[in-house]
């Protein structure tokens, strides 16, 4: 069945292959183009770096007018990423736009990485490390990095 | 003083009314007038969308800007075309400017109809295959629209967009470019033109009006739930006191709880405020503690033992739980609380009382009578269809609608009566003691008195007087008593609140 929702998400699946971003990958799962699995590397020059970190995004469909739910399936250790891999991001929620994409998403939760925002933790204890103790922090996310090359 | 006098001219007004029905005279209006009659319209939903295009009109024959620039400008400031319009003439100040700046540059009334201008989104040229900006497909010069920033969109997804924005979950008055942190604005005359669907056109429309109530300082929803009407008054404080919408609800224009003469906006939210936390609690207190006979302290019972050590730093009472008297030394033996005995502890254990469980008695006292008015007002409910019934049958014995009105009459009355005499004992309960007060109490108890006698009449012997005239004489006499002193004490907590004479317990 043919849906505005389905149809975009086609035409996604497209653009993210004609024109690959860097560092990130999804497909649609094999049965259901309402959810895809994608997968997020992390970015070099972070403590993130050379982790491979799954995630599964699931579409409504009023998409592209109201975001899709982004959840990280592999372990995280991030100031706003909550405890059950759900992610804290304007973007997710209140200043979602229609003219994003699957490549737009997955790219800027890849520089949310980068650069976390400590001052809206879903995870406090990141948080709280993020700011006052780097290297502990650094040594957590390293942890996680190890992780997610086994699950 | 101005508040006084036409409060006393109203109230001339009413007075008259009355007289038109000794006379027999047919009265035109067949609702209770009310003190703020004159200073307050009910509007329907086209009225106040009437309203608001009046409005915009009128701050338009002076300014000219676009019908839904001005509305988006009239909404910031509250609706009060005055002040937009001083603000618009002294755009020097820096604060003021930026405004009219922001909107003007933000508003867009005509769509751009292909303009192939400029880049878009994340920096992906599109520009030049005409691509529409959500579903990503190529689209017709014709069929493709942007605000003038550069983002195109096709009319399909920005019919959508607009539909989610209307009808989704955070309605908002003022719809922004669907691409992100664009702050164009759609304008209102572009949303017929972008939907078809006369549902969404209508959310629209509801979606605006609300702005304009909610903004505006002179008006308000009536909070009577399913009511869809709106209370407008004529200048900011026009109205002290409840209004009356069309539908029979009166609340107060302020707050917007239900009428709650003669106390003011504070003392009431205080008192819901208190009984919300309070009686629950109380309650508890007044099933699970006692006192301490001893030092009067609040006691709970934590295990089955009746042998009872008060905790209290200076006190280390022994008692028994059941009887209140000491436990002795030897414990159950000297100790029979299963006899029974008229006990002369319970005169002096007055005196042992907390002053907290003085201040709960206190509190549960007129919490009570509060309560208690209220459920009598829910009861009486029943007697609108009553009464109903009453007028059919009057109808069906030759007296005429207009005759037999008397009796909706008497209920509303008695309906604003338990009103006004449920405030009264919160009233009572925050006022300080002194040789007012004592007037105070009078006029409540008289007024207690009155609603008591024409609740009774109403409930239970209306049907037992057969002759219609007789009947029509004793209901007026008890609801003009009635109205009378509901009158008498409002005027007198009124008067006293310009007097200065009361004073409050701070609590």
């Amino acid at each position: 069945m043919s849906t505005p929702a389905r149809r975009r998400l086609m035409r996604d699946f497209k653009r993210l292959q004609d024109d690959p971003p860097s560092g990130v990958s999804g497909a649609p799962s094999e049965n259901n183009i309402m959810v895809w699995n994608a997968i997020i590397f992390g970015p070099h020059d972070t403590p993130f770096e050379d982790g491979t970190f799954k995630l599964t995004v699931e579409f409504t469909e009023e998409y592209p007018n109201k975001p899709p739910s982004v959840r990280f399936q592999s372990k995280m250790f991030h100031p706003n990423v909550y405890a059950d891999g759900g992610i804290c991001l304007d973007i997710l929620q209140n200043r979602w736009s229609p003219t994003y994409d699957v490549s737009a998403i997955l790219t800027s939760i890849q520089s949310l990485l980068s650069d976390p925002n400590p001052n809206s933790p879903a995870n406090s204890m990141a948080a709280q490390l993020y700011k006052e103790n780097r290297r502990e922090y650094e040594k957590r996310v390293k942890a996680c990095v190890e992780q997610s090359w086994i699950d | 003083m101005e508040d006084e006098d036409t409060m006393d001219f109203s109230l001339d007004e009413d007075y008259d009314e009355i007289e038109d029905y000794d006379e027999g005279m047919p009265s035109q209006d067949d609702n209770v007038k009310d003190e703020e009659e004159g200073h307050i319209d009910v509007l329907n939903t086209e009225q106040i969308y009437n309203s608001m295009v009046d409005t915009i009109h009128q701050a338009n024959g002076v300014l000219n800007l676009p019908q839904g620039m001005m509305r988006i400008l009239l909404h910031d400031f509250k609706w009060d075309s005055e002040k937009l319009l001083e603000a618009y003439f002294l755009r020097e100040n820096e604060k003021n400017n930026q405004i009219f700046k922001n909107i003007e540059e933000n508003t867009v009334s005509s769509l751009g109809v292909g303009q192939l201008t400029g880049k878009f989104g994340n920096g992906e040229s599109v520009a030049d295959n005409d691509e529409c900006g959500i579903c990503f497909l190529p689209a017709r010069e014709s069929d493709i629209y942007d605000l003038g920033c550069g983002h195109q969109f096709c009319t399909d997804c920005w019919s959508s967009y607009l539909k989610e924005k209307i009808t989704g979950g955070e309605a908002c008055h003022k719809i922004t470019c669907a691409a992100y942190k664009c702050t164009k604005i759609v304008d209102d005359a572009i949303i017929p033109k972008l939907i078809d669907d006369t549902k969404v056109r209508q959310a629209h429309q509801r979606l605006i009006t609300n702005s304009f109530v909610e903004c505006n300082r002179l008006m308000r929803w009536c909070p009577s739930p399913d009511c869809t009407f709106a209370v407008r008054i004529q200048w900011v404080g026009a109205v002290r006191n409840g209004v009356t919408c069309r539908c029979g609800f009166s609340f107060c224009f302020c707050c917007g709880r239900s009428s709650h003469q003669p106390l003011t906006c504070v003392m009431i939210k205080k008192w819901i405020q208190k009984c919300e936390d309070d009686s629950e609690t109380a309650n508890w207190i007044e099933a699970n503690t006692k006192d301490c006979p001893k030092c009067g302290v609040t006691i709970e019972k934590n295990g089955g033992c009746n042998h009872m050590t008060c905790t209290s730093a200076s006190c280390g009472n022994h008692f028994c739980w059941i009887c209140l008297t000491a436990w002795g030394p030897n414990g159950y033996q000297t100790h029979s609380c299963s006899a029974y005995v008229e006990s002369e502890q319970n005169k002096g254990k007055e005196n042992k009382m907390t002053n907290s469980r003085i201040a709960l008695e206190r509190y549960l006292f007129y919490y009570s009578r509060y309560a208690n008015h209220i459920q009598s007002m829910k009861l009486e409910k029943k007697l609108v269809d009553r009464v109903q019934e009453k007028i059919d049958y009057l109808h069906a014995n030759n007296i005429s609608g207009i005759e037999a009105d008397f009796l909706r009459k008497a209920v509303e009355i008695l309906r604003k009566c338990r009103q006004a005499l449920l405030n009264t004992y919160v009233f009572a309960f925050y006022v300080n003691k002194n040789n007012q007060t004592d007037i105070f109490e009078d006029n409540q108890r008289d007024l207690e008195l009155a609603t008591e006698k024409l609740s009774a009449y109403l409930e239970q012997e209306l049907d037992l007087d057969d002759d219609v005239f007789e009947m029509k004489r004793k209901v007026n006499d008890l609801y003009r008593y009635c109205e009378t002193r509901r009158k008498v004490i409002l005027n007198h907590v009124e008067e006293g609140f310009t007097k200065s004479c009361w004073s409050f317990k701070e609590d």
